[in-house]
Formats: C-alpha cells, structure tokens, sequence
C-alpha cells in the first residue's frame, strides 16, 4: 500500500454516479449503454496509447488498439467488480496500456523523439505558447524512456495507480516497479532540468 | 504540496490532455458495429458446431471461408454441406493430471500451438494480422489479452481429444480472473 499514490487523472478520480447503472446496462449488451461508456473514456483511452506508442514509432496502430481496448473491456463486463471497488476508467488503461506494449513486443520499436510525439497530437495548439513549449519538453523526455519505464511512469504519476496495481498491469514484480519509476523520474528530473528547477514525484523509493 | 511539484504536476497533465485531441467522431460507432460484426461471426461458428459439420476452427481464415461458403450456399451457387478446410491431424498434447493453473496455460497454448499456427502465430510469416490481435501463440502472455468470449470460442474450436482438458483450463483462467480484485484478465 502507498497512500501517496498521485491522484491525477481520469483514472484516478471518482466514478461518475451513474456508472454502476451503465456497467450493468452494458453487461446486458445495451449499445446505448456501450457508446456512453465508449464516449466517457475515448479520449482517455487514445491519450494513453498515443503517449506509449507515438515515441516508439507507432502511432499508427493507435486508433486499432484503442477499439481492441475497447472491444476487449466491453467483452469482459460480466466478470468486472464494481462492487469490490474496481474503477471501469483503471481497468481500460490497463487493457490500453497491455495492448500497446504487446503491440511494441511484436514489432521493433524506435527510440523516439520529440517530434514523433508532437506531430502526431499537434491537435490545434498554439504553437507560440509557453505551455506548448514545456509539453514540448515533456514529451521530450517521456520519448528518451523505454516503453515499460513509460508505461510505469504513466500509470503512476497520471492515472494514480498504486505500486501493486503497476506491477499487476505491467506483469512484473514490485521491486521492478519502483526501479522502473525511480529510474524514469531521475530521467525526467534531467530532461526538465534545463527548463527550470521542478521535480517528478515525490515518493521514497 | 511543493510548489516545484504542482508545477511539474500541471505541465504533465496538460501535456497529456495535449494527447486526448483528434478522437475520430464514428469512434464509438466502429466500437459497437465490431462487437456486433464479432458476435455474428461467433453465432455462425457455434451454429456449425452444434450441426454436426465439420470444425470450423478458431481462426479467422476458417471462419471467413465458413461464412463465403454458407453465403454462396445460400444463393444455390452451391450444393450441399460445406467442405471441411484442409488441415494435418493435429498433434497429441499431453497433459498434466493435477495441473496448476501455471501448467494449464501452457498445456493449452501448446495445444492453441499444434492446432492454430500459422495464423495465430505472430511469429509465423504466414501469421494473419487480424488473428494474432486476437490470440498470438508467441506472446508470452497470451492469455492476458483474450476475453471470456475469446476463451470461450477457443474452447470450443479445439480438436475432440483436447476439448475437455482445455475446458478445464478454461475454467481454472476464468476462476482466477474472478478472485481479482480488478480483472486484469481482460
């Protein structure tokens, strides 16, 4: 158990009241019930697969595994356990996340760079502003990881997983967990660096 | 918290909420017909099943070639049971008689082995893209990435020898998958 897991993003907050009834719906094969929990979490879904796979290269495969995401959970919604505390938005960006590195698994991957990511989620930012200057950055240092310390480093410090649930996701031990992270967050501590003295995480390992 | 690290914190959320832009519109759409596409294909394949015909196979190819012919079948272009798709006898798998759950994987992706290469096969050069996404012999993990619904189809597509002890494997993955907490099954 850590309790200062990072509560930051959609996988991380509270399930919006009227998910249980979806999930329920949507377990009896309610199309209704699937397109608002598709439409729910899309964007979450992409922006994590994109943010595996864009620095390796395949941002490509992008919008095929998130349908196979999609697809897989939905297939699998009898057997989720809401009532034992599992969040639908955790255990899509854990299918998302197994996908994508499978995905890198069976095809070579690249050594990214900046550009890979950037250019594939330009998405109509402002090019001159500051912040898109510093995703630059970001993205940057995030592209110099290799895909299991990104996957990590992702599901930590964006979606809020604790350690054990990292280690379940990623299918490796605890100890390679905290390396994993303790390792990427020294790397994003440098890449930020030069930008402007900040740090990444703040956990003991 | 550190004023350093809200910094930090807000510019890796906004980097990733830099990630969520250009979801295509149909998105949702294309979701939902896939599932339904999948489970039209699956209702074909039980259906030969339970007539008796010949085993239609877990992969993809067989199952195409199934549904050209039924259609071809039902337009009186052709008469009579569809042929079986050639195939070798399939390669006897031994199994263990008290088998972890450990073991049942890989008694049964031995069998998924002998039975289903070279489509399901992602190493094979003859492997069909569609079909390694929805099971790849090769992947280490294998099983983490096919549904109840997968498994199921499996099951179902093995040959008469191993039908019953892949049941039982089956059952052990899917019991597993239940304990969790979280189904990280998928």
């Amino acid at each position: 158990m850590d309790p200062g897991a990072p509560q930051r993003f959609a996988a991380s907050r509270g399930a919006p009241a009227d998910e249980a009834d979806l999930i329920a719906r949507a377990s009896g094969g309610d199309a209704t019930a699937y397109r608002r929990l598709i439409e729910r979490y899309e964007r979450m879904v992409f922006a994590q697969l994109r943010a595996i796979l864009a620095p390796s290269g395949r941002g490509d495969a992008v919008e095929d595994l998130a349908q196979d995401t999609f697809v897989r959970a939905l297939r699998a919604l009898p057997r989720f356990r809401l009532d034992r505390g599992a969040k639908f938005s955790t255990w899509l960006v854990t299918i998302a996340t197994r996908l994508a590195l499978n995905e890198l698994r069976r095809t070579a991957w690249v050594v990214g760079t900046v550009d890979t990511v950037m250019d594939d989620v330009d998405g109509g930012n402002d090019p001159s502003s500051q912040s898109r200057i510093v995703g630059r950055g970001v993205a940057a240092a995030i592209a110099s990881l290799s895909p299991p310390m990104r996957a990590a480093f992702l599901l930590r410090e964006l979606h809020g997983f604790e350690y054990a649930e990292i280690a379940e996701a990623l299918d490796v031990d605890l100890g390679t967990v905290k390396s994993r992270l303790a390792r990427a967050r020294q790397r994003l501590r440098e890449a930020l660096a030069d930008d402007a003295p900040r740090s990444i995480g703040h956990e003991e390992i | 918290m550190h004023h350093d690290d809200a910094h930090a914190d807000a510019t890796l959320r906004n980097w990733f909420a830099s990630l969520e832009a250009d979801v295509p519109e149909d998105f949702a759409d294309s979701v939902i017909s896939r599932i339904e596409r999948d489970d039209a294909a699956a209702t074909r394949a039980a259906l030969a099943r339970r007539g008796g015909g010949p085993r239609m196979g877990f992969c993809l190819v067989s199952a195409l070639a199934a549904a050209v012919v039924a259609a071809l079948v039902g337009r009186g272009l052709l008469g009579g049971e569809a042929a079986a798709p050639p195939g070798a006898p399939s390669p006897v798998v031994a199994w263990a008689s008290d088998p972890t759950l450990t073991e049942l994987r890989e008694q049964a992706v031995a069998t998924l082995r002998a039975q289903c290469t070279p489509c399901h096969d992602g190493t094979h050069p003859e492997a069909v893209a569609a079909a390694v996404k929805v099971l790849d012999v090769s992947d280490p993990h294998w099983y983490a990435a096919m549904s109840e619904h997968d498994l199921d189809v499996a099951a179902a597509s093995v040959d008469d020898d191993a039908r019953s002890q892949f049941g039982a494997y089956v059952s052990a993955e899917l019991a597993a998958r239940r304990r969790g907490a979280i189904d990280l099954g998928i």
